[in-house]
């Protein structure tokens, strides 16, 4: 109890879908070839540093490369509520109000796999009764999070 | 081979409907046909269980015949068989949005492992609109 009462803590506040479609048809599942989908994910952060929270929306494309044109046929938007408790300006910070949210890398390394793994769940389960077989797939964390470089850069603003 | 300049402009503007209509007519007068070689009659037989002229019948499966659903239910009724078929089983998808209950909402995950970024570095500004786009294989 005390290590909560002191340290870092997070909980899931919420898990919600925002937009789900699905193009799904009799053409793309006669012809579906699993080696022939890419898959687009982005992400997105807000954040309330009133009511301590974090919102990681998670955003997936699946588009078919079976024609020569890159088709979408599922697309999947989420967010994740995460509420943060004892955290400090090491930890996340908030400046000008909400308007721009800094996060630690090791912090943003829980945001995101849980988010995404919310969103892995939740396609699974709308996506149940296709007749294809997809899955949102691993991502290696380094792609999702930005490099050093940009680090710098915003860390200079955070100065001010 | 030389191009006729209307004829081309035509077949660019023309639109995509009436490429499935003649698709449609065609494939139907094809399956009538077959249908009649399978029940061993002829147009002739066909135009008097349907009390046509055998010149209708001629004129129905020369193609492009715009036929009613009326014709096609009467067609199928003499030759027993289908002639068209809607398609009925779509897939089918879960269209309610999700909802997640928690059995312990209160339950707070502290890293142990975690080290603020006084230890490890600095931190990151991420933005509130979708960046980050990642492409991966299924």
């Amino acid at each position: 109890m005390n290590k909560q009462e002191e340290g870092l803590g997070i909980k899931i506040q919420e898990i919600k879908e925002i937009s789900f479609s699905n193009k799904v048809n009799e053409e793309l599942v006669e012809n579906f070839d699993d080696e022939k989908v890419e898959i687009k994910l982005g992400y997105a952060v807000r954040g309330d540093f009133e009511k301590n929270t974090i919102i990681i929306g998670i955003i997936v494309h699946f588009n078919s490369l079976v024609k020569e044109k890159p088709k979408e046929f599922l697309k999947l938007e989420t967010t994740t509520t995460f509420n943060i408790s004892n955290f400090k300006d090491d930890d996340i910070r908030f400046i000008d109000g909400n308007k721009e949210i800094f996060i630690n890398d090791e912090l943003m390394y829980v945001f995101l796999n849980t988010a995404i793994g919310a969103t892995r769940g939740m396609l699974a389960y709308k996506i149940a009764s296709l007749p294809i077989n997809i899955c949102l797939p691993l991502f290696n964390m380094d792609d999702l999070i930005p490099k050093e470089k940009a680090n710098k850069k915003s860390n200079k603003k955070a100065k001010k | 081979m030389k191009k006729n300049r209307v004829l081309d402009k035509i077949r660019k503007y023309r639109s995509k409907y009436v490429d499935i209509f003649v698709d449609y007519t065609f494939d139907l007068s094809n399956r009538i046909q077959f249908l009649l070689d399978q029940n061993s009659m002829d147009q002739k037989d066909l135009a008097k269980a349907l009390g046509k002229n055998e010149s209708e019948i001629s004129k129905w499966l020369s193609g492009s015949h715009n036929f009613t659903l009326k014709t096609v239910a009467r067609i199928e009724d003499v030759l027993g068989d289908k002639l068209l078929e809607v398609v009925k089983d779509e897939v089918t998808i879960k269209d309610e949005k999700v909802s997640v209950y928690f059995i312990n909402p209160e339950h707070i995950y502290s890293p142990s492992q975690y080290k603020s970024s006084r230890q490890t570095g600095h931190l990151k500004k991420y933005s509130p609109n979708y960046r980050n786009t990642v492409i991966a294989d299924c």
